[in-house]
């Protein structure tokens, strides 16, 4: 029994693997089809507490996926399930990788490089904004992302630094009764 | 020309200095003869074009050849990427990567993961394939991979076990919702101060502002925005290259 749930996982985050361009938030939706409505593996609310778990806790995004694994099989299945949502990309990403050094000289790669660059910029700062947007609902949230932004464009310090001190005003706020 | 960067790396890595400095570090054996793709007779770091060499690069201190980066640092410095990683880890990659450790140029980086954007998977996880593949061939991908997965991994579950106790606390409520502003505004900082050091050409400009606009204001879906928009950024490159 548990190696045909085995199967399932793997089958089924190996598939999403290979569909999630911009990575486990774009397939997020699809996601949660396949675990709540396709397989009927767990209902909404479970899925959604999974997922405040994954964001609360650092790493790539698609530990989500290996958390979903741990719920319905324990360590088996917190593996199948990661390895499944990684192979497919990364070998991809390992092909790519090859083809990019092997036509290197080749003027199209240069460009193609080029031309990325300014899309993955738009893109980070797009993820950014509704990173805040899901983040920030008040005066408080939305002044240490703005503070915690200066820091990282003024600053070549360590980040956490920043981010450890938007947490202590949080949690300070709460106390003082700030909460604006 | 001595102070050049070898972004094309793979064939004209020089193996003798990989060995020496990672002899010492990571106890490879002669595992590590090949990997990449064979040496190019005539390819030199003058024929890539493509404007990705950056001609003097005052933020490395290791301008005087191809940087080398040992599995050792690899792991150790993927293990602190996936550990540091709240709220994606991309930025604490870019930190990691270009601030503390200097394996690569703003450029190169923000090129790599342009590339890990368009293919499928986590931009980062498959940025952090292409950094191992070039550093330390396949033994390099798996290093990175298993550094970037194993904190997190342990540390989800751990939550898990943990949530059902703690989420109704109301300081772990607003512990978590500060640090999730800052994540936020950690993600808008990095891309900010990534632009502010890349200074993009005007039409690269445009394009980039087309990205966030379209996806980040309008909301458009992601793939078909990039089936746009990278023809775009390339024309821009061909149209505007850089002196």
């Amino acid at each position: 029994m548990i190696s045909g749930l085995l199967f399932q996982i793997a089958r089924v985050f190996a598939v999403l693997s290979l569909v999630s361009i911009g990575g486990a938030n774009a397939v997020l939706p699809e996601i949660r089809r396949q675990i709540v409505d396709v397989q009927g593996w767990m209902n909404d609310a479970a899925f959604a507490n999974l997922f405040a778990i994954s964001n609360a806790a650092p790493g790539p995004n698609i530990i989500l996926v290996s958390l979903i694994g741990w719920q319905l099989a324990g360590l088996a299945g917190l593996l199948v399930a990661t390895l499944a949502i990684m192979i497919p990309s990364c070998s991809l990403a390992f092909v790519a990788s090859r083809a990019m050094t092997r036509w290197s000289d080749k003027r199209w790669v240069g460009l193609l490089k080029e031309g990325l660059v300014p899309v993955a910029l738009g893109l980070i700062l797009a993820s950014g904004i509704s990173m805040m947007r899901t983040a920030d609902h008040d005066a408080l949230t939305i002044s240490i992302s703005v503070a915690t932004a200066i820091f990282v464009v003024f600053s070549k310090r360590n980040p956490l630094w920043a981010i450890a001190t938007g947490t202590c005003v949080s949690v300070a706020a709460l106390h003082f009764g700030l909460l604006l | 020309m001595a102070g050049r960067i070898v972004v094309a790396d793979g064939g004209d890595r020089p193996r003798h200095s990989l060995d020496l400095v990672g002899a010492d570090m990571s106890g490879h054996g002669p595992i590590l003869a090949y990997f990449g793709p064979p040496f190019k007779a005539g390819h030199s770091p003058d024929s890539y074009a493509g404007g990705m060499n950056e001609t003097s690069n005052p933020e490395n201190p290791h301008g005087d050849g191809p940087r080398i980066v040992s599995k050792r640092e690899l792991f150790l410095g993927f293990l602190k990427i996936g550990l540091l990683g709240f709220g994606g880890i991309a930025p604490w990659a870019r930190h990691v990567i270009i601030e503390e450790r200097r394996w690569l140029t703003e450029k190169e980086f923000a090129a790599i993961l342009g590339i890990g954007q368009i293919l499928p998977g986590p931009n980062t996880m498959n940025a952090s394939v292409m950094i191992g593949d070039r550093f330390q061939g396949i033994p390099g991908v798996l290093v990175c991979l298993l550094g970037q997965m194993a904190m997190p991994l342990v540390i989800v579950t751990s939550l898990a076990v943990v949530y059902e106790s703690f989420a109704a606390v109301p300081e772990v409520k607003a512990a978590l919702a500060g640090a999730a502003a800052g994540a936020a505004g950690l993600v808008l900082g990095t891309a900010l101060k990534m632009a502010q050091k890349i200074k993009p050409t005007p039409l690269a400009l445009l394009v980039g502002a087309i990205a966030f606009t379209a996806i980040g204001v309008l909301q458009w879906p992601l793939v078909p925005v990039v089936a746009v928009l990278v023809p775009l950024g390339v024309a821009a490159a061909a149209l505007e290259p850089r002196a």
